[in-house]
């Protein structure tokens, strides 16, 4: 499945539900023999609608950093010079916001009740460090509010998103 | 001072020719809590564990992703929001000092973006039985018919003040304080001025968390 078309089906499924936070992810190489990690630069996210603003700050850049450190310190990964490791990791992520209608209607005027949502993105790739081909993906999305905690969100979020993710094995 | 800090994406609405692009935007930032349609709503986020006690000392500085050059007006509502950072932050009990000594660093500094919101028509048509409810989407009751059981869809320009707080020590960014409004249309009752004050007391009741 494309990655564009992952990510529309993650939104799709999202809207109007509203849940917690939706998200997938694809193994599209081996992670058999690797074992140490460094990450890499950080892109903006383009994709559907998201893109990266003010939020995506050095504070919450840390934070997932963080986050994703102590789920790959738990799977038996350690984190070496971006030269040595095994695998590069890096992560985007984004906002957008969304108007929601019955039947999914376009225009300025829709039949029936309508409402505006903000969603919130994250995408999380692993790389190999000679191809720089992508062996496994993780994303996820939901939806923001004004008082949403976000450091225990994105925590949360980065959790969700690397349960899948595999423990190292030699 | 260089500090370890980048904007990305959405690049039109954060390069710095759009960043207070215009004094009509600086005060729109400003801010909408006066327009009457949308209230301001203050967040923040930051370095969980940094130490941001009172006690410390801060300057105001100009952040690096204002624009260079400003328009007379636009460099006016900027001292007001640097002036009223500084007594908010004065009241807090941290201590103004140069900002070669500065334990924190506050900058201020602006974006611009469109928003959609969606508005009832049943207002407009005299029933008051449609409502347009976040997070749950009702059937449209069957004695409304035409246009009492549509909702307009209409786009605004949002502005919103920033204001980061830099720990010169770790030259980090360690708070990050903002809030949105829609941009003031003519006519309302309340000034740029007192709508930007308004807007950075807002963000800075917030700080320290």
């Amino acid at each position: 499945m494309r990655w564009s078309g992952c990510l529309t089906l993650l939104v799709a499924l999202g809207c109007g539900s509203a849940p917690a936070l939706n998200t997938q992810h694809e193994a599209m190489g081996a992670l058999t023999g690797r074992a140490t990690y460094a990450f890499t630069d950080t892109p903006g996210l383009q994709e559907q609608g998201f893109t990266t603003g003010h939020l995506f700050n050095p504070i919450m850049q840390r934070r997932i950093r963080d986050a994703l450190s102590r789920e790959l310190a738990a799977r038996g990964y350690v984190p070496s010079p971006p030269d040595s490791a095994s695998m590069l990791v890096t992560f985007s992520a984004g906002s957008r916001q969304d108007v929601v209608t019955q039947g999914d209607q376009k225009g300025p005027i829709v039949q029936g009740t309508a409402y505006t949502i903000d969603r919130g993105a994250l995408v999380l790739h692993f790389l190999d460090p000679q191809s720089k081909a992508v062996i496994w993906r993780g994303w996820g999305d939901g939806v923001m509010n004004a008082d949403d905690d976000l450091d225990q969100k994105v925590r949360a979020a980065v959790h969700q998103i690397m349960a899948p993710f595999p423990t190292k094995t030699s | 001072m260089a500090f370890k800090h980048s904007r990305q994406g959405n690049t039109a609405s954060l390069a710095p020719s759009s960043l207070l692009g215009s004094a009509s935007m600086l005060a729109a930032l400003l801010l909408c809590s006066g327009c009457g349609a949308r209230p301001l709503h203050a967040a923040a986020d930051w370095e969980r564990g940094a130490d941001l006690e009172p006690s410390k000392t801060f300057a105001v500085a100009r952040s690096p992703f204002l624009p260079k050059e400003l328009t007379g007006e636009q460099a006016a509502l900027l001292a007001i929001v640097e002036n009223t950072t500084k007594d908010e932050l004065n009241k807090k009990g941290y201590r103004e000092t140069a900002a070669a000594q500065a334990q924190l660093i506050a900058t201020p500094s602006f974006i611009k973006r469109k928003r959609s919101d969606t508005v009832d028509a049943s207002l407009y048509c005299g029933s008051y039985d449609v409502k347009v409810m976040q997070g749950a989407l009702s059937p449209p009751a069957p004695a409304l018919e035409g246009t009492c059981e549509e909702t307009y869809i209409t786009q605004y320009d949002e502005g919103t003040l920033l204001i980061d707080m830099y720990d010169t020590q770790l030259s980090e960014l360690v708070w990050h304080g903002w809030t949105s409004a829609e941009l003031p249309k003519a006519g309302s009752s309340v000034t740029p001025q007192q709508l930007v004050a308004r807007a950075t007391i807002d963000i800075l009741a917030k700080f320290p968390p």
